[in-house]
């Protein structure tokens, strides 16, 4: 977790207060730059409650919320950072402008909003790299799940799809929906269902192998399944799991040429 | 809601649009029961293009309208299935197994032609 609880000494906190009056005399610092819609409600009343329990802990939190918000709204990191920076010569002129007789409490104002910016810039950055992260996650994800589940339509009227390796419940879901929808889409009569990589089921998988031809056949596709192997269909027997009303074919050879004489096609090799 | 029966050459067809109440339904039975001995039809299709969602209770109703057509002799196609529909029914146990279903209107009216011969 971010580190929040970085120390603030009494002097850092004065001086922050300074700054936060002087931004508040101000309005023209708090101007945000012309980040079309981002502008939030200002986090100064948060910043002031801070201060006045001397825990700056909810602050940082809200700097954060605010970064997240706006790399939501797709804001580069960078314009999101520069919100931040954007602030500094304005501010900086001001404090010059209240304290400008004191300036060893200019200084100590200008420290404490460094020392402010510095967290609040690391962050903003610890949140851009905990969405970046997730982000690319759940693209990994969404990728492998499409690789897992590839649908090819093979001639007019025909869809393989090849299941390799384990299949579970949630991929299993996603797998018929896949399918029902390129059948619907393509308007596919036939679905070969090649079960030749998948090494072992258990009785929700072979469930699930009979709810896809079932709910391929109500929107108009008749299913095929090839590859069964040795292991498969011994355990699709002792599970009690009848495939009946579906086509089997040992390979994806035999089932094409099934499927293929199914629609009417046949194939010929002109001699050489 | 009065859902029409239409008719193309020797088939009835009835489009089902979006929700159904318990009423409509039973007039529906009703009314193409009638409409199938008056007219001689030759087949039934049922277009189901419209419905997004189905339950328990419609998934019955359908394949018990279906199996009343069939009892009287007459083919019958649904057709028209979303795939987010057919996941539903299949969930339910309710896959209307025996009757024919298929992708669209086209399709369907195809089937029951060749089931004329």
């Amino acid at each position: 977790m971010p580190d929040s609880k970085v120390a603030w000494n009494d002097e850092e906190l004065a001086g922050l207060a300074d700054v936060l009056d002087t931004v508040e005399r101000h309005p023209e610092i708090d101007r945000q730059p012309a980040v079309p819609g981002t502008q939030g409600p200002s986090l100064n009343p948060v910043l002031r409650e801070g201060l006045a329990r001397r825990d700056l802990t909810a602050v940082f939190d809200a700097v954060g919320e605010r970064v997240k918000g706006l790399l939501r709204q797709d804001v580069p990191f960078y314009q999101v950072v520069q919100i931040l920076h954007d602030v500094t010569d304005p501010l900086y002129k001001a404090l010059g402008a209240d304290y400008g007789r004191d300036l060893a409490r200019v200084l100590r104002a200008i420290q404490a909003f460094s020392k402010f910016k510095d967290q609040a810039s690391i962050r903003a950055g610890e949140v851009f790299a905990a969405q970046r992260a997730q982000l690319v996650e759940e693209e990994q994800r969404k990728i492998i799940r499409e690789l897992s589940t590839p649908v090819i339509p093979v001639w007019d009227g025909i869809l393989v799809m090849p299941l390799v390796g384990l299949v579970d419940s949630s991929r299993a879901k996603q797998m018929m929906e896949h399918l029902l929808n390129r059948i619907s889409l393509l308007g596919s009569r036939i679905v070969i269902l090649d079960v030749t990589g998948v090494p072992s089921v258990d009785s929700a998988v072979a469930d699930h192998f009979i709810r896809t031809t079932r709910a391929a056949r109500l929107v108009g596709a008749r299913s095929i399944i090839v590859g069964i192997s040795p292991q498969v269909a011994q355990a699709m027997v002792r599970l009690g799991v009848s495939l009946e009303g579906v086509e089997t074919y040992g390979d994806l050879h035999s089932g094409l040429q099934r499927a293929l004489s199914l629609l009417g096609y046949t194939v010929t090799r002109e001699p050489q | 809601m009065n859902i029409p029966v239409l008719q193309i050459e020797r088939f009835l067809i009835v489009s089902v649009q979006g929700e159904l109440k318990d009423n409509d339904v039973t007039a529906l039975q009703q009314n193409l029961l009638e409409r199938l001995r008056r007219t001689e039809a030759a087949g039934v299709l049922i277009d189901l293009t419209a419905v997004e969602v189905v339950d328990s209770y419609m998934g019955r109703l359908l394949r018990d309208t279906a199996a009343m057509i069939r009892l009287m002799g007459v083919p019958t196609v649904v057709v028209g299935l979303r795939p987010a529909v057919a996941v539903t029914l299949v969930e339910l146990g309710l896959d209307l197994p025996g009757i024919h279903t298929d992708l669209n209107l086209e399709r369907g009216l195809t089937w029951l032609r060749t089931q004329m011969r």
